[in-house]
């Protein structure tokens, strides 16, 4: 297990440094300059241009200044941001909060509605369960962008129960804040979940191993809890770690449109000044999280399934 | 009294061209400590036959006639009933012991839930006996194989298992549906030994679902044939051997290869089994029957009882000496 997740986290590092060197790249092939955003339209003489990019050492070899970036990252230098002159560190910190609550709150939802909505449709059936479908086929339908506008308008602008923007501070004044763009980043995801949840469990519940056990007169319940629920985990939580893993992605659109002031708006902005230094050290925060958490969920599955050899070949 | 007695279980599943019949009628019945054989080809309703007396048919089927246990019919019980019936009165074991467990939890768990969870039994008693039950079922390293999950045991100590756990709690009735087909030969007598051996010193009754009739004439009392979802003759191993009254049961004894003469085309009984839902008037083995006359394929034939046999046949009386000398290729030729 220990060998295993060593082993897990070295790959992530690999991983890190090759996505930090594609989006470096794909930064400098596009279009666009960054001095020309800390102009602002103003018009300069060339020589101010000039010593503005020899200043920030914009005119270096695209590989001298990867160089440069990776061994600052390496000494613990995220470097500073090009247009606010603020220390990179210390501007994902003040952002991390946000987000971080943010998708703590979906991953919070989607397993809550998304497993147990699942859950109840494929043990229970009928009715309940054609809703469960029809409500993920909806939930999935909807862009994350208008569930978040269609949000708004009802439950903050027209009943006026949930604050329209901000992200609050103090435990309950950030949940009503958080409340709704959670709820828009949550829905599709949640609305994936549920349906597997589901096509797993009712799967289960037509095994030999069910059957055995409801014909040697163990009571439904037990045989509903222990031998469908716990079973229909395994592609359960496979499903739940990938969404949970892309909600920090997700969490751009949402802070976006709720004005949040997060990660995701953060990289936004910068990408769009061509900021390098805070796009790189954004991006290998997602990369990362994306990393730990598909670990996480590697390490969960060796604790569902004792048949799950982790550090074998299939890991 | 007996302690199961089927009276003409008729059993049809949903299917898109219409209802599709699986057992016709089916009606037999078990004394106590009696080890009675269900033999019969694929499709026949052998296994179908045991699902009804546990009330685990396919969703869905529409089953009429009644399964008296004890007396009392199983097909009418409530949730609560059905469930108490299944786990102190019945206990089945299946083909495959790998499917029959759940792969995700100990053998101990497996053990211990027939008896905690589905008997009332507290844990720590339920333990002890479930490692008293491996030890009598011929597993030597107990410790080990009741911390073991099912992949890690072959499929010989995984049947001791279920086998362990089906005579737990000491049930009236064991059904067992072809519990050595899916194992090595060499541990299929090994394992058959052990369920017999448990069975008698238990007293307990069983129906045995095969298609060996050599196996099923080592450890049974009684044999029933079946045939398209019903029974065609029951008897005593040796008088089935020695004087079968139906031509199916003839076929089935010939087909089986000698060990002592050597035959350089083993004989095969003409034509393809034919399912439930595809019999039409009479006889349902008329098609295929070397013997059959016109008057075969009119009207229902009973099973009609001649002390502890019966046979449904209409020729029976005409064909008795006949089949007990003759073979059916013979009769062909």
């Amino acid at each position: 297990m220990q060998r295993f997740v060593i082993r897990r986290l070295g790959a992530l590092a690999v991983t890190l440094l090759f996505s930090s060197f594609v989006i470096y790249g794909a930064m400098y092939l596009a279009p666009g300059t960054p001095e020309s955003f800390l102009v602002q339209g103003r018009t300069v003489s060339p020589e101010v241009l000039a010593s503005i990019r020899a200043q920030y050492g914009l005119d270096d070899p695209f590989l001298l200044r990867y160089w440069h970036w990776l061994t600052g990252v390496l000494t613990g230098n995220l470097g500073e941001s090009l247009t606010t002159r603020q220390d990179v560190a210390s501007l994902l910190a003040s952002r991390i909060p946000t987000t971080a609550w943010l998708t703590a709150y979906a991953a919070l939802l989607i397993v809550v509605f998304g497993v147990v909505a699942g859950v109840v449709a494929g043990l229970r059936g009928g009715l309940l369960d054609t809703a469960v479908l029809l409500g993920s086929s909806v939930g999935f339908a909807i862009p994350t962008f208008f569930a978040a506008l269609l949000l708004m308008s009802v439950f903050s602008v027209t009943l006026g129960w949930f604050p329209v923007f901000g992200a609050g501070s103090g435990f309950s004044d950030r949940i009503l804040h958080l409340t709704l763009p959670a709820v828009a980043l949550a829905l599709p995801a949640a609305a994936v979940v549920a349906r597997i949840t589901r096509t797993a469990v009712v799967e289960e519940r037509d095994t030999e191993h069910v059957s055995v056990a409801l014909a040697r007169g163990v009571p439904w319940r037990t045989v509903a809890r222990r031998h469908i629920v716990r079973n229909a985990m395994l592609p359960v939580t496979t499903i739940v770690g990938v969404n949970i893993a892309a909600l920090v992605a997700g969490a751009t659109v949402v802070e976006h449109a709720f004005t949040l002031d997060g990660v995701g708006a953060l990289l936004i902005n910068a990408v769009q000044q061509k900021d390098f230094a805070v796009v790189q050290a954004v991006a290998l925060v997602l990369v990362a999280v994306f990393g730990v958490v598909n670990l996480v969920i590697d390490v969960l599955y060796a604790v569902i399934d004792p048949r799950v050899q982790l550090g074998g070949e299939s890991a | 009294m007996s302690v199961l007695e089927l009276d003409d279980i008729r059993l049809a599943v949903p299917h898109p061209s219409g209802d599709r019949t699986l057992l016709r009628g089916v009606s037999l019945s078990v004394a106590p400590g009696e080890a009675l054989g269900l033999v019969g080809e694929s499709g026949s309703g052998k296994s179908m036959t045991l699902r009804t007396v546990l009330r685990t048919e396919p969703r869905g089927a529409h089953v009429t006639g009644r399964v008296l246990l004890d007396g009392r019919d199983v097909r009418g019980l409530g949730t609560a009933e059905l469930r108490r019936v299944r786990a102190e009165s019945l206990a089945m074991i299946s083909q495959d012991p790998r499917a029959a467990l759940n792969p995700l939890l100990r053998v101990s768990r497996f053990l211990v839930e027939g008896l905690c969870d589905a008997r009332g039994d507290d844990e720590r008693t339920a333990t002890r006996r479930a490692r008293d039950l491996l030890a009598q079922v011929g597993i030597a390293d107990v410790d080990r194989c009741m911390n073991s999950y099912p992949h890690q045991l072959s499929g010989g100590m995984l049947q001791r298992v279920v086998i362990a756990a089906a005579v737990a709690g000491s049930p009236r009735l064991l059904l067992a549906d072809e519990p050595t087909t899916a194992l090595d030969v060499t541990t299929q007598s090994e394992v058959m030994a052990i369920l017999d051996e448990q069975r008698r010193e238990r007293g307990m009754s069983m129906i045995f679902v095969t298609h060996d009739l050599e196996l099923a004439s080592a450890v049974c009392d009684r044999i029933a044939v079946m045939y398209a979802g019903e029974i065609v003759e029951i008897s005593t191993p040796e008088r089935l051997h020695a004087a079968p009254r139906h031509p199916y049961t003839r076929l089935l004894l010939d087909s089986r290869p000698s060990l002592t003469a050597r035959t350089p085309v083993l004989p095969v009984i003409p034509g393809r089994p034919v399912a439930a839902y595809e019999v039409g008037g009479g006889c349902a083995f008329a098609g295929r029957c070397p013997w059959s006359e016109p008057g075969c394929t009119d009207g229902e034939i009973p099973l009609v009882r001649d002390g502890d046999r019966a046979v449904r046949c209409a020729r029976e009386e005409e064909l008795a000496g006949e089949l007990a000398h003759a073979t059916g290729t013979e009769a062909t030729a």
